[in-house]
């Protein structure tokens, strides 16, 4: 009985589990998320960016740069709020691509506002970001 | 001298597992699998150049509700609605004009559905009578 009992104590649970199989998902888990994933920046978890089923994937642009445009009209770029007179700079900084993170929310008078603001600016073509539009809606 | 016998030599595989967890739980917070794709805007000239004429389909967005001739359209069949008046005349483009109210996702909404039908010449602004 004493015997018994001191041989259970030793038993490692390395020895007692097989951990050989975890590892290998966790492994094939690893590689999965290492090929299929994407890391980049978290956008602004407070927009809610439109839905559309027209969206197009474009390629990496280089010279690119995102604006974000929440709910309530106000402009971030790199979360620091600017003026909206600021974008006038951002086509002497030879921004050639320009993507609005907006709000679909926002009202179409702001966008709007923005839009000739960009266009006097000098930019003839802009790009706002949208999510797939899923099928109940 | 030490004599150790294989059968006793043992590798802990517990760090490992640990630091391949860690990496796991990494990627899975910091990987994203949603595309993003993009809509693009051609910023025209202004407007009102284009004028209210017979050549110009005109649709409303008011309070987030579409009308064309005052004649308010369903989500449900928008799109049938749009297509019939435009095949109804020989109109030439579509300007949506919208009030203060109404926000972007009913643009955008508007603009998947002419997208769709392959209408191209269409515009957007505000209309300074709403």
């Amino acid at each position: 009985m004493i015997q018994n009992f001191k041989l259970k104590k030793e038993v490692n649970l390395s020895d007692s589990i097989n951990l050989i199989p975890m590892i290998n998902l966790v492994f094939l888990l690893l590689i999965f998320f290492l090929l299929t994933g994407i890391i980049q920046k978290r956008e602004d978890p407070s927009i809610l960016i439109p839905e559309s089923n027209q969206g197009m994937k474009k390629d990496n642009f280089s010279n690119k740069q995102t604006v974000q445009v929440n709910e309530d009209g106000i402009l971030k770029i790199n979360n620091k709020i600017i003026e909206k007179d600021e974008l006038n700079k951002l086509k002497t900084d030879n921004i050639k691509i320009l993507i609005l993170n907006m709000d679909k929310n926002i009202k179409i008078k702001i966008t709007n506002e923005i839009f000739k603001t960009l266009k006097s600016a000098g930019f003839e073509k802009i790009f706002i970001n949208v999510t797939e539009k899923n099928a109940s809606n | 001298m030490i004599n150790i016998s294989k059968k006793n030599i043992k590798i802990n595989i517990i760090p490992l597992i640990d630091i391949i967890f860690l990496m796991l739980v990494f990627f899975m917070l910091a990987t994203n699998f949603s595309e993003k794709k993009e809509i693009s805007f051609k910023l025209k000239t202004n407007i009102e150049t284009l004028g209210d004429n017979e050549e110009n389909l005109l649709i409303y967005i008011k309070n987030n509700s579409f009308f064309i001739n005052e004649n308010s359209l369903n989500n449900s069949d928008i799109e049938e609605k749009v297509l019939s008046y435009w095949n109804s005349k020989n109109y030439k483009n579509i300007i949506i004009l919208n009030d203060k109210n109404s926000n972007l996702q009913k643009l955008i909404f508007i603009l998947d559905i002419l997208k769709k039908n392959k209408i191209k010449n269409v515009s957007f602004a505000d209309d300074p009578k709403l």
